[in-house]
């Protein structure tokens, strides 16, 4: 899994738990004290006929403090192997203005990517994340630096727009589910390779406590695979 | 229904303030109900607070107070714990027309 091609492959599919709306991206929307989030996604590629799982977790530390922990498994095709790295990530919020309509957010990421395979030693990271939320839409913007020991360096670059698509108005009491659609663009990049480009389209459900999530990445360059992706998150 | 407006600032300033009626909070920064979820759930567990609604209509919480009175201060920090911003406390009194 540490091999060039497979560290990037893995940093392509891996999605990246968030206590908020992004499918694949970072955010740096809060995470009460206390609070715990789950997520288990499922990421199908036709054309290498691969399939991952990867199981993610928040916890909120403190209001602007969040820990992250994250690892892709290949369900297939089998073989030895399967773990990629182990993420590893604290987020602390800077920045944070608070309006009526919504927030403004800029987080610090550190942390370091654990292999799991007992190959290779914890490569550090590190990477900023902001949010802008206003009324019934989200943008996320995060990059992310590896800098990888016994293996290229790498990093990921990713913007997210999220749009709730229902309900227009909401209930003057109570959280109700609704309906958020996603757009994503990424790029995954490695030392002395080429930047693989990504979009991904994506839909959302979610209520006060899960968040129900699909969609389908493509590759605009490199492998120009495609990539089918459905999940679920929980809030504890 | 009858509202008095108290100012924030001013209930900073008197740690231990309590509210013998309901209350309806003022909230900056709430966005979707995923997000939300988690205040409400950590409003619903102070132990003097009876029932707590959410409105992000009106980027409102309502906590009713479980018999005695609400610590103010207690419902403020659990609200910066959550990572949103509180900002106007309003003391609701439901008895009067």
């Amino acid at each position: 899994m540490r091999s060039p091609n497979g560290v990037i492959l893995l940093a392509a599919l891996f999605p990246r738990i968030t206590d908020a709306m992004p499918l694949r991206a970072f955010a740096a929307l809060p995470l009460e004290t206390g609070g715990t989030v789950v997520q288990v996604m499922t990421t199908r590629t036709p054309e290498t006929d691969d399939t991952q799982l990867a199981v993610s977790a928040a916890y909120g530390v403190a209001a602007r403090h969040t820990l992250m922990l994250g690892a892709p498994y290949r369900l297939e095709p089998g073989g030895p192997d399967r773990w990629g790295d182990m993420d590893v990530l604290y987020r602390y919020t800077a920045w944070q203005i608070d309006e009526a309509e919504g927030t403004r957010r800029l987080g610090v990421l550190t942390g370091a990517a654990i292999p799991l395979d007992d190959q290779g030693s914890a490569s550090p990271q590190a990477g900023l994340v902001g949010t802008w939320f206003q009324g019934r839409q989200e943008w996320d913007a995060s990059g992310l630096y590896r800098a990888d020991n016994g293996a290229p360096d790498s990093a990921r670059l990713d913007l997210a727009w999220q749009y709730r698509l229902l309900p227009r108005s909401r209930a003057d009491w109570g959280l109700g589910s609704e309906w958020y659609g996603i757009l994503e663009w990424g790029t995954r990049w490695q030392e002395h390779q080429n930047a693989l480009q990504q979009v991904t389209v994506g839909l959302q459900w979610l209520n006060a406590r899960w968040v129900v999530e699909g969609g389908v990445t493509q590759d605009l360059n490199g492998p120009d695979d495609t990539h089918w992706s459905i999940g679920a998150r929980a809030h504890f | 229904m009858q509202t008095r407006l108290f100012p924030l600032l001013a209930l900073l300033t008197s740690l231990g303030a309590q509210a013998a009626l309901p209350v309806e909070v003022t909230i900056h920064g709430m966005t979707c109900a995923f997000c939300v979820a988690g205040l409400e759930r950590k409003l619903q567990r102070l132990p003097d607070v009876a029932t707590v609604e959410v409105s992000l209509a009106q980027k409102t919480v309502r906590l009713t107070p479980k018999g005695g009175t609400l610590d103010l201060e207690r419902v403020r920090q659990t609200i910066v714990d959550a990572g949103f911003t509180p900002v106007e406390i309003r003391s609701v009194d439901h008895a009067q027309p």
